[in-house]
């Protein structure tokens, strides 16, 4: 498969997205001034601080060329990965629902969290899923300001209904007063999906943790 | 209540508000476009309505 990783100026988490995505197939940067996507089958945006996160995070890369080539790709039904500020900026695209706010401690957080697989997409993320594991959570880091999901209770109660809150964070490990532990949503047609930890951080056993290989497979079957 | 309004109150009890203040100055002399450039510029951009209130005044 081939991936295609957004960077915009202040992006910084590219080179692990494009990492990790290289694990699975070809991938390649795709700068904020492109719009053509042509031969890329899977869009990752990924953290960091575009365009300096001015006004609010992800408010100003909507409006990337980039951003607009993503939209059509994603209404076409082309899968969409963003992380962090990926997730800022498809939420501040309406391409998800809700917001990201400073966290509750008004603090930048930085540390390794479990989070529960809740639909159909984070379902195929479980470790070691069809063997006899018990393990039901995934370990992957956070490091965020602007990481507090909020929506209304009508969107929350509508997309928890309609198997769009893709993860939660574990009993006990919301970092950041996220509403009803959300963690990462996806949009209706569940092609595009959205989370604040970092699964491009989380591929190497060197760093403590595989498990966010396994978002990266299950966006692969998405685009199957 | 935000915290700043718990403020003490020896120091006046005025209505008061914190956020941001954007200045636009816009090339021209229809009120009526500008006013609806800006409202448009506001619901895009400089405000995200499901998070934000935003209110135009013209000087």
């Amino acid at each position: 498969m081939i991936w295609g990783v957004l960077q915009f100026p202040g992006s910084c988490d590219e080179r692990d997205a494009l990492h990790a995505c290289s694990l699975l197939g070809e991938a390649r940067l795709v700068w904020h001034e492109e719009r053509d996507l042509s031969g890329i089958e899977a869009i990752v945006i990924p953290g960091g601080f575009s365009y300096g996160d001015y006004l609010r995070a992800g408010a100003i890369a909507r409006f990337s060329p980039a951003m607009g080539a993503v939209a059509e790709f994603a209404a076409a039904g082309g899968p969409v990965l963003g992380i962090c500020n990926g997730f800022q900026v498809l939420c501040e695209a309406k391409l998800l629902p809700g917001a990201l706010l400073l966290n509750e401690d008004q603090r930048f957080l930085c540390r390794q969290v479990d989070l529960i697989p809740e639909n159909a997409f984070a379902a195929e993320t479980t470790p070691e899923r069809g063997s006899s594991s018990k393990r039901e959570t995934i370990s992957v880091p956070v490091k965020h300001g602007e990481g507090r999901y909020w929506a209304p209770d009508s969107v929350l109660d509508a997309i928890e209904a309609g198997g769009q809150v893709a993860y939660r964070y574990a009993p006990g490990q919301n970092p950041n007063g996220s509403a009803r532990d959300v963690a990462g949503v996806s949009n209706a047609g569940g092609n595009v999906i959205g989370l604040m930890p970092h699964p491009e951080h989380a591929v190497d056993p060197l760093t403590g943790s595989t498990d966010g290989l396994r978002v990266f497979e299950a966006m692969q079957m998405v685009a199957a | 209540m935000l915290a700043h309004q718990g403020r003490p109150h020896d120091l006046g009890d005025a209505r008061h508000a914190i956020g941001r203040l954007v200045d636009v100055e816009m090339a021209t002399d229809d009120r009526a476009d500008a006013l609806a450039q800006l409202e448009r510029m506001c619901e895009q951009l400089l405000a995200n309505p499901l998070i934000e209130d935003f209110e135009i005044q013209t000087l």
